[in-house]
């Protein structure tokens, strides 16, 4: 029954040999470029007089926390970050010696428990030793980086998070993310969004109700659509830009298309979860009613009388009451889902009612 | 049956995974090192799931294939992290995958070497919805469920693999070189989604005769196919020239192509809803353009001294490329086009030691290329419904002062702006919507007002809050709000003594109303069409470590929303006719409450053995709770009450270093009610679950 309109020639399949191909072939490239030593920026001591005494002194303590740098030269020298350590090895030497150091735990001695969820923010510091603050990362992150151009004046720069509430240089993990300890079967999350949904509690319910992304199974992630730097008041391009980079198919543009998509994706839909169908906001059909009035020419049944006689008419006096009258077929029918009909709501090419 | 989520795309990625590591292998001083997880989920489906022709929320997200009379069962490796690492702990190339539910996978391969970061992405997952569609057919009594309607299938009516799915599968490769101040990066992608849904429905005349005058047997599903595809090409550069600010500037071109035949309407339906003829082979049924979109951006920062400034601007072309509709081609009509500008501004400067002023502005258009005469003259014979908004303009901006009283102790003010301005084309007059029928008007104007705090009075106590007032001179759509009120707040307390215990409340509550909307009549009074809402939402998390064996995690959330609107009809559409008149129905009211907890604890039974207990629940609640009788209509017909459990408890034993057993059970339900629908969702799903997994020491 369904005749195709246009035969085509897959054009995709081409795009998508020559996107593998240029991957493949860029990786050869990394391959045979020489390594490269970045330029140090060594931070300042915590203690007047203190000086640097080298990674090797630091692990002789602190072996556990020899890390996952991207560049090794740089973030696996601890006075880097840290400052000199010379202090800091005086006041703690003869602390631990010998066999007494503490070893790299291996797997089968497990660490202890963790608090599950947020991690308390007072921590006790030593006063000898530098803990880097927002601006030592910076200092080298938000420099030929496209990642951190508008940290400073973002949302959650505004909210006072540190660079350490989120990521432990330390850790091997992917963007040296802190393993987060959240719970509620929220496991398939990926390492981000079980970091981001510690804080954003309603967000990491919203991802149980009804419809909802597929966060919770692993499909997606948080940083799918957000990016955690950024000041999102002044991102690139529209409020949908981000959407689209999934939803091209809803994109259009449309001949004819729904005002409401104009106006953002949000004017209908909750992103991260919601009760109703398809991420509504609002159920159907209120979210179209409080908007559109209906008229009674169109939305008709068979017989020609319209489905809104089951509605209770206050000002129009040439309708009877219909208090207490059955409910209808054509009241189930329409009064559920306009989309049913209006199945195009995006936008259509053909129908200025957006039906099809 | 077996369930095994391997296919050509994941052999693909295996192979790259080989050609990347195979050089960086054979390069000195590499350590093998990683995790590899195995799962095997056993499910026993109860009630209705079982059926083939069902959904359920379960399976809407979990995605059972075929569900024949054995059980089925998930095996696949739920997790693998392996790499080879570097004397210093970095790795030279990494693989990661993941793989929760038999429809969802997501592997990442990162490679590493001087400098040079590349980066491979593929996923796979099935987006689909819960699906309750009118069945169409069967009987005189109109049903909703989960039947795909046969029609469409005319020769396999009830044939298997007639459920609704859309399977999207990706690679995606970045390449990014950097030095100390510079970065040049190229990223591409590659997406196939195939499946097919059921659209939208028609009213059929024709299919009226045989069953009777009933609306809902007039319906009928139609099943279109889907064979998108979506290519994504881009690169950036990233420059501090003369040391004086980061400049990024990035390019990204992207087409987007629907290989699907194209339904057209008189394949379909023999007449439209109104009853007209829809014979016309011009007409197609859902036409997905194809299209390519161009974008670029630049952007700029700079630091100085604890302060940041920013900008850019950025500008994105979307057309419709290659792929026209049939009516496009009939009437030779013109690509559709749409072109995006941003430009946008923000600082965050100190001002001494107490304070720091924040701001931003930001401007955005939308023009759409496409004729508005034409559009006119597309516009349906009955008239115009809509205005073409042609150009849409938004300009955002705010200040913010904050001051730091004393160490633990800071308040801020501020103020945000918003303007919107469209270009509203409407068609002759003689085929046109007055512009006072409008449902969107040419400008909207809201501003803000707010004050915050952030405080910690105690060392363990955190607090912070904001308090805000909108109000908008002028409203553009029915839904905008005219005035509201806003709060938000969180707090956060740590106990130590005796043990660790972390408390987190937030709460935030917004509500307004609008009755700036008026619809002008030419019979009668004007209508206004008031809407109000309110919606808060609150929370408490509790987590605790009674002991070194023992964590604890419970959390609850709540989120309530209630609107009210007048529902305004009128007795012949919202054209410019003589009989021209808007008449107040009624005025429902709409609430929804959802609530959610979750739970988890952890217990150390013995040196090697650990028991954990996961859980959440979701309570919805969608009801019109006033007692007019639109109201009760609407809540017969859509009220819902739904209940969504999930429990997992398992045991997970390790047997030595780095290798565990898990054994677990998981029961998940969905019970409740949908108003109007004999959809029952009241599914009960027992799954058992095996893991093995191994922490590679090689």
């Amino acid at each position: 029954m369904p005749a195709p309109a246009v035969a085509r020639v897959p054009r995709h399949r081409c795009a998508g040999r020559a996107g593998l191909l240029f991957s493949v072939v860029a990786a050869w490239i990394g391959c045979a470029l020489p390594d490269w030593e970045p330029d140090a920026r060594r931070a300042p001591a915590p203690v007047p007089g203190a000086l640097r005494v080298g990674a090797v002194e630091c692990l002789l303590c602190h072996e556990e926390v020899q890390g996952h740098p991207k560049i090794a030269g740089y973030h696996a020298d601890c006075e880097s970050c840290h400052g000199p350590g010379s202090v800091h090895v005086d006041v703690h030497v003869g602390e631990v010696a010998g066999d007494e150091a503490p070893q790299r735990p291996r797997t089968h001695e497990r660490p202890p428990l963790q608090l599950p969820g947020r991690q308390p923010v007072h921590r006790e510091l030593p006063f000898d030793i530098r803990y880097p603050a927002n601006a030592d990362c910076l200092r080298c992150h938000a420099v030929g980086r496209a990642t951190h151009l508008d940290w400073g004046t973002g949302e959650h720069a505004r909210a006072g998070l540190a660079c350490s509430d989120c990521h432990n240089p330390h850790a091997t993990t992917k963007f040296h993310l802190r393993e987060a300890t959240s719970d509620g079967l929220l496991r398939p999350l990926d390492a981000a969004s079980r970091l981001c949904v510690e804080c954003h509690e309603d967000v990491a319910a919203a991802l149980t109700y009804p419809s909802h992304h597929p966060v919770g199974e692993g499909a997606m992630s948080c940083l799918s659509c957000h990016d955690p730097h950024e000041d999102r008041r002044v991102s690139l391009g529209g409020e949908d830009r981000v959407c689209a980079t999934c939803h091209q198919d809803i994109t259009g543009p449309w001949v004819f298309e729904h005002l409401a998509v104009e106006e953002g994706c949000g004017s209908c839909h909750d992103p991260h979860g919601a009760l109703s169908d398809k991420l509504l906001h609002t159920a159907e059909p209120v979210l179209c009613l409080s908007c559109h009035s209906l008229n009674d020419l169109w939305h008709h049944d068979a017989s020609g009388t319209g489905f809104l006689q089951f509605f209770i008419t206050q000002d129009r006096p040439t309708d009877p009451p219909q208090i207490g009258q059955e409910i209808g077929p054509e009241a189930v029918t329409f009064l559920n889902r306009c989309t049913d009909c209006h199945g195009a709501i995006h936008g259509s090419y053909t129908d200025e009612h957006l039906r099809h | 049956m077996s369930i095994c989520a391997t296919d050509r795309a994941w052999a693909l990625g295996v192979t790259v995974s080989v050609l990347f590591g195979g050089p960086a292998a054979a390069a000195t001083d590499l350590e093998p090192r990683g995790e590899v997880g195995m799962e095997v989920r056993l499910h026993h489906l109860l009630d209705d799931f079982d059926d083939d022709q069902l959904s359920s929320y379960f399976d809407q997200y979990h995605g059972f294939w075929v569900k024949d009379p054995n059980p089925p069962y998930f095996l696949d490796l739920s997790h693998l992290d392996l790499g080879l690492a570097r004397d210093d702990d970095t790795y030279a190339i990494r693989l990661e995958r993941r793989s929760p539910h038999w429809l969802n996978e997501r592997a990442e391969l990162e490679f590493n070497r001087g400098g040079v970061d590349l980066e491979l992405d593929y996923r796979r997952y099935r987006s689909d919805e819960l699906r309750m569609y009118p069945v169409g057919t069967g009987g005189p009594i109109p049903t909703f469920g989960t039947v795909y309607n046969p029609d469409t299938q005319p020769g396999n009516p009830q044939g298997r693999d007639r459920r609704l799915y859309s399977r999207r599968t990706g690679v995606g490769g970045e390449l990014r070189l950097r030095s100390d101040s510079s970065e040049l990066h190229l990223h591409s992608g590659f997406e196939h989604r195939r499946g097919h849904v059921q659209d939208s429905f028609l009213l059929d005349k024709s299919k009226e005769v045989v069953f009777g005058s009933l609306e809902t047997e007039r319906f009928r599903g139609a099943r279109r196919e889907l064979d998108q595809n979506r290519v994504l090409v881009g690169g950036g550069l990233v420059l501090t020239p003369w040391q004086l600010f980061t400049t990024a500037l990035d390019v990204e071109f992207e087409t987007f192509r629907e290989d699907a035949p194209v339904l057209l309407l008189g394949d379909i339906a023999v007449s439209d809803p109104s009853g007209i003829p829809v014979g016309a082979e011009d007409r197609a049924f859902n036409f997905i353009p194809d299209t390519r979109r161009l974008s670029g951006s630049l952007r700029l920062s700079r630091r100085i001294a604890g302060a940041t400034f920013h900008g850019g601007a950025s500008a994105t072309h979307l057309e419709q490329d290659g792929h026209r509709s049939p009516v496009q081609r009939t009437l030779d009509l013109p690509d559709t086009e749409a072109t995006t500008y941003s430009v946008h501004g923000a600082l965050d400067v100190p001002l001494g030691r107490r304070f720091r002023l924040n701001a931003f502005a930001k401007l955005v258009q939308r023009h759409r290329n496409f004729d508005a005469e034409t559009f006119a003259g597309l516009a349906a014979p009955e008239g115009q419904v809509d205005p073409f908004l042609e150009r849409r303009r938004e300009l955002t901006g705010g200040l913010q002062l904050r001051a730091r009283i004393a160490r633990a102790f800071s308040v801020g003010a501020g103020y945000r702006v918003r303007r919107v301005d469209r270009h509203l084309r409407f068609s002759d007059p003689t085929n046109s919507i007055e512009p006072s029928e409008s449902l969107i008007r040419p400008a909207s104007e809201s501003h803000t007002a707010y004050l915050q705090g952030r405080a910690r009075p105690l060392r363990r106590l955190q607090l912070s809050g904001e308090l805000g007032h909108e109000w908008s001179p002028r409203v553009g759509t029915p839904r905008e709000l005219e005035s509201a009120l806003y709060f938000k707040g969180r707090g956060t307390y740590t106990l130590t003594r005796p043990f660790t215990v972390m408390v987190s409340l937030f709460g935030k509550a917004r509500g307004g109303k609008n009755d700036d909307v008026k619809l002008e009549s030419a019979l009668g009074p004007d209508k206004r069409k008031d809407f109000d809402r309110r919606k808060w939402s609150y929370g408490a998390t509790l987590s605790a470590l009674p002991s070194a064996e023992l964590a604890l995690f419970a959390s609850f959330v709540g989120d309530v929303d209630e609107q009210e609107f007048a529902h305004i009809r009128s007795q012949v559409p919202r054209y410019d006719t003589p009989l021209d008149g808007f008449f107040l129905d009624s005025r429902p009211d709409y609430e929804t409450e959802l609530r959610t907890f979750r739970l988890g604890a952890t217990r150390r039974l013995t040196r090697a053995l650990d028991a954990s207990l996961e859980g959440t629940c979701t309570w919805a609640r969608l009801q019109f709770p006033d007692s007019e009788a639109t109201s009760a209509v609407l809540e017969g017909v859509n009220e819902v009450r739904s209940r969504i459990l999930s429990l997992e408890a398992s045991l997970e034993y390790h047997l030595d270093s780095g290798t565990r057993v898990r054994v677990g059970y998981r029961l998940d339900r969905f019970g409740g009610l949908r108003g109007g629908s004999p959809l029952d969702p009241d599914t009960t799903v027992h799954s058992v679950i095996l893991g093995l997994t191994t922490d590679l020491e090689f």
